[in-house]
């Protein structure tokens, strides 16, 4: 058993805090941030610390999380109704109503509606539902789907909340379906939309020291931060570094090339690389090619600081790993 | 000037736009451009009915109708307190109907839930006996609405009532709700698909024969309804899950799977996620009113400002 916690106290402070604010005014938010910044730890934390039995915070307001993965999701509306339906029986209390409904959309849907007004009937707790890796929801709705979700909203107004993770911008992903200007449910979120940026210091630190308490040979302090220094505060790439250092460490004189070597780093990269607008890739090519931005990237450039990637004030790219790993690529 | 006020009523009396009195029956006395009547109150015993809105049973939604007989006594509910009884003559009809329905609707509530907590039913009971408690004419009615009467009369005093102790206090189920005509049938869905699953143990067993005893043992845990805590299989990340469903023919179906972890997919299933991404992507430049959307979670320091 490790000594180290998963999560420190401070683990995401600021990021919780806002959540968790949020949920208990039953406001929804959006947070945009790449893939593997730690989308799902932040996830596993908070479902952890705030369990609907107790309130950490002292506001005597239990908060209950029920986390829906929309990776699972195959597209298909049936689909997320069933999804969602298993994930809000597992974290709320059972109902004794079975709809005799022979269309399945309408029996999960009820079902989900009496388990959530049921919950939300109680004093003194919150529900808030995640949607985790919600690209493909917002990318495809239908909007008559989300839809729905607001009317579960509006008939728990102050007592239920949406959270949602994506890669991009949410009214980017749904212009398909004209999300900004015919969808309400994304009027719950507009406003309030933030960026996940990677790891700070602290909580990067404290990753390494818990996956290094875990391991058999742990590896020197020194050591790890050569691991911060590669991987940045990236939760994905710090996981994976620390383990290639376990199992076959790089070599002293090209230690870089050697991890990008690596199949895991480099597809762990290239998902990071993917995960951003067109634009966005067009401007860390740029740079990273001793080229300098036009002004007409300036709005890629700005979103790219707001998500951490770029840190102030010279531009420098959060991760030596992820810079080198640009300078090989072809745009 | 004398005014007249008719048997089973109350005048409320103002003297220079302030609360002096409450009088009649009978011959009243007011002084001309001094004394006003502000009010005529009805005074007699009426029957009150109140609608409640709530969830019994384990989550049943239903509509309770809750009656009683009442009468208005405002001088005896805010007994030798002068400034409460001038505040319980300024509420016209309406508003004090509000009040008192929100704190009727309230004790019963809590009395409902009360009597859930201390009289738990099994998860699997019959639904007559889960709702046992609202249906009138039942044991378990008479116990509840002795309780609900006991603190009835405390709360509606607080609104000028008196409690009638000589007539009846009665709830009814308002209207049987379609969601509970469901409910009574998922209680025969379960009588049913236990008796089928019953059968099935043969099937189960095949399906895990390779399993080691204790994963087995976990499963036949979760068949018999024991609700263990998740398994974690070594060399395999997630959780294994057993489900059973009827199948549209009626009969039940067993499966074995393991459900992985949140973050714990498979790498290559996220590279594919990020390969339609960037295909189906013909998205035009970022602009500065994208940008205007998304900001930095400001620090907690700040949030609380």
């Amino acid at each position: 058993m490790s000594s180290v916690p998963r999560f420190s106290p401070d683990y995401r402070r600021d990021e919780l805090a806002l959540i968790t604010d949020y949920a208990r005014r039953g406001l929804s938010c959006a947070f945009i941030g790449v893939a593997g910044i730690g989308k799902s730890n932040l996830l596993n934390c908070l479902s952890q610390r705030y369990d609907r039995v107790a309130a950490p915070d002292g506001t005597g307001i239990a908060l209950q999380t029920v986390i829906v993965d929309c990776h699972d999701w195959n597209g298909d509306q049936a689909d997320f109704w069933r999804l969602l339906r298993r994930e809000t029986e597992k974290g709320l209390a059972p109902t004794n109503v079975i709809p005799l409904s022979s269309d399945p959309v309408a029996r999960d849907n009820l079902i989900i509606r009496q388990l959530v007004n049921a919950f939300c009937q109680q004093p003194h707790q919150r529900l808030l539902l995640v949607f985790d890796d919600a690209d493909k929801l917002l990318r495809r709705g239908p909007l008559e789907l989300l839809e729905q979700l607001r009317t579960l909203r509006d008939e728990n107004r102050d007592f239920l909340s949406f959270l949602l993770f994506v890669n991009r911008l949410p009214h980017r992903l749904g212009r398909a379906i004209n999300l900004a200007s015919e969808s309400k449910f994304y009027q719950l979120f507009v406003s309030r939309i933030f960026t996940l940026r990677p790891y700070n210091q602290a909580d990067a630190w404290h990753m390494l020291q818990f996956l290094n308490a875990q391991a058999t040979q742990p590896l020197p302090n020194a050591t790890l931060r050569l691991i911060y220094q590669w991987a940045g505060g990236h939760a994905r790439l710090l996981k994976l570094v620390h383990e290639q250092y376990l199992s076959d460490p790089p070599s002293s004189r090209n230690p870089i090339g050697d991890l990008l070597a690596q199949p895991a780093i480099r597809e762990d990269c290239e998902r990071i690389f993917r995960s951003l607008h067109r634009h966005e890739q067009q401007v860390l090519w740029l740079l990273t090619h001793a080229q300098t931005p036009a002004a007409s990237d300036t709005p890629a450039l700005i979103l790219l600081r707001r998500r951490g990637l770029l840190l102030e004030p010279d531009d420098r790219i959060f991760s030596l790993l992820f810079e080198n790993y640009l300078k090989t690529i072809n745009l | 000037m004398f005014i007249k006020v008719k048997e089973g009523q109350e005048a409320v009396i103002y003297r220079l736009g302030r609360f002096h009195r409450i009088a009649g029956p009978g011959p009243v006395w007011l002084w001309p451009h001094v004394d006003e009547c502000h009010t005529i109150l009805d005074v007699r015993q009426t029957r009150l009915t109140v609608l409640i809105r709530t969830f019994a049973g384990g989550g049943v939604p239903v509509t309770l109708r809750l009656s009683f007989h009442a009468r208005l006594d405002l001088r005896r509910a805010a007994g030798q307190d002068f400034a409460r009884l001038a505040e319980l003559v300024s509420w016209d009809e309406l508003e004090r109907k509000e009040k008192l329905d929100d704190a009727v609707q309230h004790l019963v509530i809590r009395m409902v839930r009360e009597y859930e907590r201390r009289h738990p039913v099994p998860h699997n009971a019959d639904f007559f006996t889960q709702l046992a408690h609202i249906l009138t004419m039942t044991r378990q009615n008479d116990a509840l609405m002795v309780n609900i009467r006991r603190h009835l009369g405390r709360v509606i005093a607080r609104f000028g009532y008196v409690l009638s102790e000589a007539e009846p206090c009665w709830m009814v189920l308002d209207s049987l709700p379609p969601t509970l005509i469901e409910a009574f049938d998922r209680a025969r869905t379960d009588r049913v698909h236990m008796q089928r699953l019953t059968g099935k143990w043969e099937q189960l067993l095949r399906l895990i024969r390779d399993y080691p005893p204790h994963l087995q043992a976990h499963l036949m845990a979760v068949v018999e309804g024991l609700q263990p805590p998740p398994l974690q299989i070594p060399g395999h990340v997630g959780t294994l899950e057993l489900n059973t469903r009827l199948t549209p023919n009626g009969e039940p179906e067993i499966e074995v799977g393991l459900r992985p972890h949140a973050n714990e997919r498979p790498p290559s299933a996220r590279a594919a996620d990020a390969q339609t991404n960037a295909e189906e992507d013909p998205d035009p430049p970022l602009t500065m009113e994208d940008v205007a959307l998304v900001r930095v979670v400001p620090p907690r320091q700040q949030q609380a400002a």
